[in-house]
């Protein structure tokens, strides 16, 4: 484990720290020979801090709308001189676009599949681009067709957003969902839904729901998905954030998607990990688990 | 007439924005010197950090191709503050000729040509800060065609900034961006371009492969203590120079000063085709059977290629310039006299340039006599195996009994033609100061079967049956033998120059004649 910085505030150190953890147990066969794609900062002191993980590094930075090239060449330029520059790749745009079209501004395509993708938003997980469609979301479902098509056997996924404009409808819709299939697989579903959709924060509803989506977008490319802990913590600026960490493996024994390996009760019985002040505690929020409807 | 009065000084302007267009685009037209200018730069900047810090690595230049823009990276010694302030001035250079590849102070003007924005970076050994200029190209080009012709010195200022910020001591560096490439100039973006060009123009060390690349480099090290090779990588593969297989192991010649012996001007190195005659394309650039665009001399100056292996034929060989490619090397410059043009093509045009195509042409005369030589040697081998299967064929037809009297004859002359070549070729050989001691005794192995064969055809087989007598054969009488003759001394007249064409009508006859006709 590489020695923690001092630039990330401290509740993002923990996050960095059990994202190297989850790389480390998930992929521990290959490290030293890893490929990322992810959004480190121009001054690369995140990448630095993994750099000996990896054998291939793909940095995506889109600039500042008017002087993109200020902070791509400033990338560019500290990684040459950290050294990493015979490692490191740029891809000029924003990340959602370069998922979602394959390419970034200037026709420079990503090269999969990658072995850890770290979709690190600055911002909130249901933006929505000038016509109104979740382009983000849009972007994570890419991510796992460009994988699948290159045939990724496994990959770690690390998704870190702000709590920022949360698309109500679609999180109770999808809640409401995961009701739904309860019930069929025998739960007693009402009682845990509804104390999802009461929840006075929002975590714990979107624990739920990105835990759920994803599984759902990974199973629809044949990857299996466990989930590891989500964390919530405030980040710079007090800014209120989640990170989520997913192990995809391979599962191609069929033509036709499989539901998805893990269960509805184990998603929703996973606690959360709170940070705060740079420790960790694992907590519920006072939300009770599934039990199955013969359990009643 | 003292003049009276003087004239008030008018704010004048001494030079104006086409002048940029002149160092540019006028001295540049082909895309990939751009590249060769920051190239100099970085080969500088290395040459400088080991002379004042010998004992820090010298770490390879690392460009980066990838659209929109082409990168330069050297972790050479740095510029300074005033060095980066400079940047922006044209014609302006420190660097001192004959130590540094680049001098003009206008190369960096090349790269305004081809994209949209300059950015240059820089950190010197030792100092806690780091200066970076952004030249605004495409604002530049814009401002000449709407102003007509500013003053340059607004056009640079306003279009270029200066800042700073703090750096570690440690870090040296020179980091350049070219970006926004525009369409017309992206083979700078293309890999396949940019590395081969460099491979032939850069002062890369030789491919591993290469096993006399090492020797080389000692050797002209040796003789030149300024001699620098930089690693350099494109999108993170390493750039080497290439060489030629099937090449001897590398030969070289010092050239020196006519007025005085002792002044070394320039060293050759240079490997020769162990095949026949030139070297030839094997079809890796498409043009199987063509000279190789890699064969022939290349002049050098500071390690970077001028001109080409045309330049070295033209300047160095006054008779027999094919034999140029029957070898590659290089020829480097050390006579700080001589001076690259701006475009690398040629050197100025001087008595310094005079001197040494005059000195070099001793190179072109070694070189013609080896290749000479070697044309020899590798003749005499075809005339010895030739002869060789000649002499044994005619044995194997002897013993048989297969060989028709009539040509007794002619292969008598045929090998007494070939014992005399054979004797010439070896009498040469012999006196050669390269002997191919291999195929002289092969040489002489042969010969004396030839003899051999030679005194059994005159003495008619010493009594054994070696030829065929159709005459006998047939039982002809003496008035038909006659005849025969007759027919067969015409016919050896009229087929005097067609030797094969001869023994082919006899056998014919001797056919026809054995299947038909009775006597």
């Amino acid at each position: 484990m590489l020695k923690s910085p001092q630039q990330f505030t401290a509740n993002k150190q923990v996050v960095r720290d059990l994202q190297c953890e989850a790389i480390r147990q998930h992929l521990a066969a290959k490290l030293g020979k890893l490929s990322y794609i992810g959004l480190p900062s121009s001054s690369l002191e995140d990448v630095q801090q993994w750099f000996p993980l990896f054998e291939r590094i793909t940095a995506v930075e889109r600039g500042e709308a008017g002087k993109e090239w200020v902070l791509q060449h400033e990338l560019q330029l500290n990684a040459f001189k950290l050294d990493l520059s015979q490692k490191l790749s740029l891809l000029r745009g924003d990340i959602d676009a370069v998922l979602i079209k394959g390419a970034d501004d200037f026709g420079n395509k990503p090269v999969w599949p990658y072995d850890v993708v770290s979709l690190d938003y600055s911002g909130g997980l249901f933006y929505q681009d000038q016509n109104s469609q979740p382009t983000r979301l849009e972007a994570i479902r890419c991510l796992f067709q460009h994988q699948q098509t290159a045939r990724a056997s496994e990959f770690v996924l690390l998704l870190s957003f702000r709590l920022d404009r949360i698309d109500q409808r679609e999180v109770r819709e999808s809640l409401n969902g995961i009701r739904r299939d309860l019930k069929r697989y025998g739960f007693q579903g009402d009682q845990v839904v509804d104390a999802y959709l009461d929840h006075p924060k929002e975590q714990a509803r979107l624990k739920l729901y990105v835990m759920h989506m994803i599984n759902y977008i990974a199973v629809q490319a044949h990857f299996d998905t466990t989930s590891e802990s989500p964390a919530f913590y405030f980040g710079n600026r007090d800014a209120e954030m989640m990170a989520f960490r997913f192990h995809h493996k391979a599962a191609r024994k069929t033509f036709a998607p499989r539901s998805p390996k893990e269960r509805l009760n184990q998603m929703i019985n996973r606690r959360m990990i709170e940070i705060v002040r740079g420790k960790q505690t694992f907590t519920n929020l006072g939300l009770p688990l599934i039990k199955a409807e013969s359990d009643a | 007439m003292k003049p009276t009065k003087v004239i008030e000084k008018r704010d004048e302007h001494f030079a104006y924005g086409s002048v940029l267009e002149a160092v540019s685009k006028g001295l540049y037209p082909d895309r990939k010197h751009v590249l060769r200018e920051f190239i100099q730069n970085a080969f500088d900047a290395l040459g400088d950090l080991r002379h004042s810090h010998p004992k820090e690595p010298l770490r390879p230049v690392e460009i980066t191709a990838s659209a929109p823009s082409l990168i330069i990276a050297d972790k050479g010694i740095g510029m300074s503050e005033e060095a980066m302030r400079r940047y922006r001035y044209l014609g302006f250079s420190e660097k001192q000729i004959g130590l540094h590849a680049g001098f003009r102070g206008i190369g960096k003007f090349s790269a305004i040509t081809v994209c949209d924005r300059l950015i240059v970076r820089s950190s010197r050994l030792g100092e806690p800060k780091s200066y970076q200029v952004e030249i605004d190209a495409a604002g530049m080009w814009k401002r000449l065609q709407t102003d007509r012709n500013p003053p340059l010195e607004s056009l640079l200022q306003d279009h270029s900034t200066f800042a700073e910020t703090d750096e570690k001591p440690e870090l040296h560096y020179t980091f350049a961006e070219l970006h926004g490439v525009h369409g017309d100039a992206m083979e700078l973006l293309d890999a396949n371009i940019i590395k081969p060009y460099l491979a032939q123009t850069a002062p890369v060390p030789f491919e591993p492969a290469f096993p006399y690349g090492a020797e080389i480099s000692q050797r002209l090290h040796q003789v030149n203590p300024e001699f620098l090779e930089v690693g350099i990588l494109v999108n993170r593969e390493p750039v080497y120079k290439p060489f030629l297989a099937d090449a001897s192991r590398p030969d070289y010649k010092e050239v020196f000063a006519a007025k005085d012996p002792t002044e070394l001007i320039a060293l050759a190195w240079f490997c020769q085709h162990l095949g026949k005659g030139q070297f030839r394309d094997a079809g890796e650039s498409g043009k199987r059977g063509q000279r190789h665009p890699h064969s022939g001399l290349h002049y050098r100056a500071s390690n970077f290629t001028i001109g080409d292996s045309m330049l070295t034929r033209k300047t160095l060989w006054q008779t027999t310039p094919e034999r140029a490619f029957y070898f590659f090397g290089e020829i480097h410059v050390l006579d700080s006299g001589v001076t690259p043009t701006s475009d690398r093509d040629n050197f100025e045009d001087t008595s310094a340039r005079g001197r040494l195509y005059d000195r070099c042409r001793e190179i072109s005369a070694v070189l013609s006599f080896r290749a000479g030589l070697k044309s020899q040697q590798l003749r005499f081998g075809e005339v010895v195996a030739s002869g060789e299967g000649f002499v044994t064929e005619t044995v194997k037809q002897l013993q048989a009994g297969q060989l028709e009297s009539e040509l007794k004859e002619e292969k008598e002359y045929e090998v007494q033609k070939f014992l005399e070549d054979l004797a010439k070729r070896l009498k040469q050989s012999s006196r050669s100061s390269q002997k191919d001691e291999k195929n002289i005794r092969r040489a002489r192995r042969v010969q004396r079967k030839a003899q051999n064969l030679y005194g059994r055809l005159k003495s008619n087989g010493n009594g054994h049956r070696f030829f065929v007598d159709i005459t006998k054969d047939l039982k002809m009488d003496p008035k038909t033998k006659a005849v025969y003759e007759a027919i067969i001394s015409v016919l050896r007249e009229e087929f005097r120059q067609e030797p094969g064409r001869f023994a082919a009508v006899v056998r014919k006859i001797h056919d026809t004649l054995r299947k038909g006709i009775k006597c």
